[in-house]
């Protein structure tokens, strides 16, 4: 009574498709076609029994999975002893640039009458003092995901670029 | 089928977005702000020399040119350190940029 469409109906338009084959499985595309209905549940599996795309399929999502957590850990592990005291050096050094900045322009005296000039003097001047933490916080914020040596190298160039040359040269502008 | 990880796309310039340009341009206008003072104070030094009737020597002209070229060095620089990173790093960086250019330009001041 059983006929080529009694078959057909017992399986899935696809299922010999050589691209579907696991890969590490022994004998993907001319493998025989995977078991059907329900597979051999995992563990008790037989060794010789051919994996399921469903079997693959659970499997990366544990392997996936798996990598989210290392990642995970990875980016909450705490930072090495040695990373913490340069972070605090350098931390120093910023706070060292503000205070520097600050007291350059604490002996400036303020106008009393306030043009656009003055303004706009006070503006540069309140940016410059900000410089320094901004900097030291917006490399933290943004390398917080990268390595650890992108955040060292950019506070190392911050140390470069914000030097605060009016208060070391000790002149007025 | 082995789990392909989905490939995210190279971030740069063609993955800015709307959002992306629409930080770059608020912070060019204000990079203008700076860029205009330099150019005023490179035209009024020029103008008073001239009116004593003498012109900049060479490192006074480096100076003052320097004063007003140091915003556009600094936002390409913004421009470009921030290309791979997220709208809102993209603004943190453009923001530090803004604050460094006072730095630079009360320095180059000072000297």
């Amino acid at each position: 009574m059983s006929d080529a469409r009694d078959d057909e109906a017992l399986g899935w338009a696809g299922d010999d498709d050589p691209t579907l084959a696991p890969e590490g499985v022994p004998g993907g595309p001319g493998a025989p076609a995977a078991p059907r209905g329900r597979g051999p549940r995992r563990g008790e599996s037989a060794p010789a029994a051919p994996r399921t795309v469903l079997d693959e399929a659970e499997d990366a999502e544990d392997r996936a999975a798996d990598r989210e957590l290392e990642e995970a850990e990875r980016a909450s592990a705490q930072l090495s002893s040695a990373a913490l005291i340069g972070l605090g050096v350098l931390g120093g050094v910023y706070l060292l640039y503000t205070i520097g900045w600050v007291v350059f322009f604490s002996r400036y005296e303020m106008a009393t009458v306030v043009t656009f000039g003055v303004f706009s003097d006070l503006i540069a001047r309140t940016l410059a003092i900000a410089a320094a933490p901004l900097w030291f916080v917006a490399t933290l914020l943004v390398t917080q995901r990268r390595d650890l040596r992108y955040r060292f190298l950019w506070l190392v160039i911050g140390v470069l670029v914000l030097v605060p040359w009016p208060f070391l040269i000790g002149g007025g502008a | 089928m082995t789990a392909a990880a989905p490939v995210a796309p190279k971030r740069g310039f063609r993955t800015f977005g709307k959002s992306g340009w629409a930080v770059a341009v608020i912070f060019a206008f204000l990079y203008a702000y700076h860029l205009w003072g330099g150019l005023a104070n490179l035209i009024g030094v020029v103008s008073l020399l001239n009116s004593y009737g003498t012109s900049p020597d060479t490192g006074l002209w480096a100076l003052i040119i320097g004063y007003a070229v140091v915003p556009i060095v600094v936002y390409l620089v913004a421009l470009l350190v921030g290309r791979t990173l997220r709208t809102w790093e993209r603004a943190v960086v453009f923001a530090v940029g803004f604050a460094v250019v006072s730095v630079v330009s009360l320095s180059l001041v000072s000297l």
